[in-house]
């Protein structure tokens, strides 16, 4: 299998894993009876996330062939993408579900996620479909 | 018309048709089972103590896992 093939299946499976989880959690922190347009709200997490994971890893796995690139920065950056994709999407729809307090603290903590996921279940993956 | 014999019609169809590598796309199975034998390597402590800080985080502000999640 093409080694690019092989790095986009390697990113997209966490966030892939990961979403069902995140729709039921939303669901549930939105379960009121009133509407929440929680199919506005899920499109970063099911149509954006897993895609930009995957094409990221294709794109570590190029700027790997010419030099050394550490997976768990590299996979953290991948935050300072998502996030302005995040909220202009939320401003878009009006569905603005951050606020500044969550986000001073959600940011850095997403950083940190992003790093560990990347460093440890990525390139794992990545390992085990030999492009590691 | 001339009549080939099986041996003649094999040989002319070995040489018409392109050569499969097979050692390429059969053993690829077998390469990832060895890989996850081999384990991965222990995360560093500085990674524990990352993930340490992530739940302290989410347990300060719970709302902050909605955050997360919207991002993974």
């Amino acid at each position: 299998m093409r080694p690019f093939l092989r790095a986009y299946l390697a990113g997209i499976a966490l966030p892939t894993m990961v979403i069902p989880a995140v729709i039921v959690a939303l669901a549930l922190s939105h379960a009121g009876g009133r509407d929440a347009n929680l199919e506005r709200v899920v499109i970063v997490p099911v149509g954006l996330a897993p895609n930009a994971w995957g094409l990221w890893n294709m794109f570590y796995l190029r700027l790997r062939r010419s030099r050394e690139v550490p997976i768990g920065l590299f996979g953290a950056a991948l935050v300072l993408l998502l996030a302005p994709a995040g909220y202009w999407v939320q401003t878009a729809l009006g569905q603005m579900v951050w606020t500044r307090d969550l986000f001073l603290i959600g940011f850095p903590a997403a950083l940190a996620l992003y790093y560990l996921a990347w460093k440890h279940l990525v390139a794992r993956l990545n390992d085990l479909l030999g492009i590691g | 018309m001339t009549r080939l014999s099986d041996d003649q019609l094999r040989h002319r169809l070995r040489g018409a048709l392109p050569v499969v590598d097979h050692a390429t796309d059969a053993d690829l199975w077998p390469q990832v089972r060895r890989r996850i034998e081999r384990g991965a390597p222990p995360p560093a402590p500085t990674d524990w103590v990352l993930a340490i800080a992530v739940v302290v985080l989410c347990a300060i502000e719970p709302a902050a896992v909605n955050w997360l999640l919207f991002h993974l």
